[in-house]
């Protein structure tokens, strides 16, 4: 007789669950309780107990369902990584409070209404982490297929019917919505190649080859944008993943030359862009061509001094302040020490997220923190050291901080990821068949 | 003789470890061995073992693996790992100082008498 449908064994399961708020946990504590109750039900049958004694012997041996429940709801509270949500919390609100003093002051003219579209893209960022930390993350895993199909198709829409020169910044309109989209790609594909990379056998010389196939278009739509921007921060994305997930190492010279040369061949054949690689190594050779952000933003730098010159930054002397150069501005006004204090922020921040990656025991989850964290990282550190010449000036914001309403939803959306992958790391496994067991 | 319900919990951790160290187990397993180990001293309310293991497994001390044996059972395997092993030496350490202890407290106490 199955003792999965007894009505005692039912009722005893339900009371234990009932103390356990979080419903996830619920179906693996079933699970193992019905066995031990099963194996003890089982030895007094042996015994020559009857079926009915032994499953009230055994309840019995169980104990009180209630105070069992609630021992289990203690050790499966929900987690907050409020360190992360706090890092992020305020790197998110100091962007917010610059573009409203950027707005009001008329530094920065638009016609659109920047302060109120960045609030809204914050409060569907905010709604995106809640909703997600209460989401079970495993079940994305299943539609990393159609994600990575999804992007790809999008950016082709994008590349047909899109507006503007720039890659980066080529804007689809649909209906009142204007999206950047090439830009939010790269978290796109970390989560989708995150659960395609989780799955695929790497030893497999057929499925490599697969992935490489699907590392490669994306790097041909973004070198047809052209956007090298994003195209570089993927190509760091597929690294890390490479990596990450214990690839062989001619996989990942494969890999990451292939498209790296396509990369590479782009900048070289254009002289805008060859312009730009000679600026990299040398912004001040030609301070007032295409060295002239850079030098100019390195200058408002070098005359913040350590508490910054107050609300005077001069109109029209640096453009994108609300953007790229946002970082130059919050030090000109606050000083060197405010630059430090947001450094420290983003380092603690990528530190914390590091940490998670390595805490996680799931593949799937280890990957996609991991790559995230990459572009973050990239992000972090490209746009700092471009303030000060260190870095080529291209189209990459400073996280949270810089005004990019789709920038701030998808990075929202990685920390909302990031928060329900912590939130589940501790409940190791669910019963087999569910995903994949792992005897030793 | 009944054995003081605080005692029991106190040591339960090092004693699960101390039988997953030998060989990865299951909840009923564990139960089984320490009971036999034990001469059936520490003998509590089997359910109360998996909040225990469960906390275990939050802190890294434990790692979880689910197989399915025939029949269908499922069934949730218990491993000791590195941080638990640690864990467990600093815990056996801490005992042998404090039974010293109290065997020379109450080694004492019986001479007086």
């Amino acid at each position: 007789m199955c003792l999965e449908h007894n009505q005692r064994i039912k009722e005893y399961l339900t009371t234990v669950c009932s103390q356990v708020k979080w419903r996830e946990v619920h179906e693996p504590i079933r699970q193992e309780l019905l066995t031990h109750i099963s194996d003890i039900v089982e030895e007094a049958r042996q015994n020559g107990v009857s079926q009915a004694e032994a499953i009230e012997k055994a309840l019995v041996q169980m104990g009180d369902p209630v105070i069992v429940g609630i021992q289990l709801h203690k050790t499966h509270k929900p987690r907050v990584e409020w360190g992360l949500a706090a890092l992020a919390g305020s790197l998110v609100i100091l962007g917010l409070l610059t573009i409203y003093v950027l707005e009001s002051s008329g530094l920065v003219r638009s016609n659109a209404p920047l302060f109120i579209k960045s609030f809204l893209s914050l409060l569907l960022g905010l709604m995106c982490i809640v909703g997600l930390y209460f989401f079970d993350y495993r079940k994305i895993k299943s539609f990393s297929g159609v994600i990575y199909i999804g992007t790809v198709c999008f950016m082709v829409l994008t590349l047909l019917f899109g507006q503007g020169h720039n890659g980066q910044f080529i804007v689809l309109t649909i209906g009142f919505l204007r999206l950047s989209f090439f830009g939010v790609t790269p978290f796109l594909f970390a989560i989708a190649l995150s659960g395609i990379f989780s799955q695929c056998d790497q030893q497999q010389p057929r499925e490599l080859w697969r992935a490489l196939f699907l590392l490669v278009i994306p790097v041909m739509l973004y070198l047809l944008a052209p956007s090298v921007s994003t195209a570089i921060i993927y190509l760091i994305v597929v690294f890390t993943l490479l990596l990450a997930s214990g690839a062989k190492r001619t996989y990942i010279i494969w890999g990451i030359t292939g498209p790296l040369a396509l990369v590479l061949g782009t900048i070289i054949q254009n002289p805008y862009r060859m312009q730009r690689l000679i600026t990299l190594f040398n912004p001040f050779g030609d301070p007032l061509g295409s060295g002239y952000q850079q030098v100019k933003s390195l200058e408002m730098i070098r005359s913040a001094g350590l508490w910054g010159q107050g609300f005077t930054f001069p109109a029209r002397t640096l453009p994108e302040i609300h953007t790229e150069m946002v970082f130059t501005y919050l030090v000109y006004t606050f000083g060197w020490l405010a630059g430090l204090a947001i450094i420290a922020a983003a380092v603690a921040l990528v530190i914390r997220m590091i940490r998670l990656a390595r805490q996680v025991k799931d593949t799937y989850a280890r990957l996609l923190v991991t790559s995230v964290t990459s572009i973050f990282l990239v992000q972090f550190f490209w746009n700092i050291f471009m303030t000060i010449g260190l870095m080529p000036f291209m189209g990459i914001g400073l996280p949270f901080i810089s005004y990019s309403g789709s920038q701030l939803l998808i990075q929202m959306i990685a920390i909302g990821l990031m928060l329900s992958i912590y939130r589940r790391k501790d409940i190791g496994g669910v019963p087999a068949g569910t995903l994949p067991s792992r005897p030793k | 003789m009944k054995i003081n319900k605080e005692l029991v919990k106190g040591s339960i951790v090092i004693l699960i470890l101390n039988m997953l160290e030998r060989e990865p187990m299951y909840g009923y397993k564990l139960i089984k061995e320490i009971e036999k180990h034990s001469g059936g001293v520490f003998s509590f309310k089997e359910g109360t073992l998996y909040p225990i293991l469960h906390s275990l497994e939050a802190e890294g001390m434990v790692e979880a693996f689910w197989t399915e044996e025939t029949g269908s059972r499922k069934r949730k395997y218990y491993r000791l790992v590195a941080k638990g092993q640690a864990y467990l030496r600093e815990k056996q350490a801490e005992w042998v100082t404090f039974r010293s202890a109290v065997d020379k407290v109450l080694g004492e106490g019986f001479l007086c008498v």
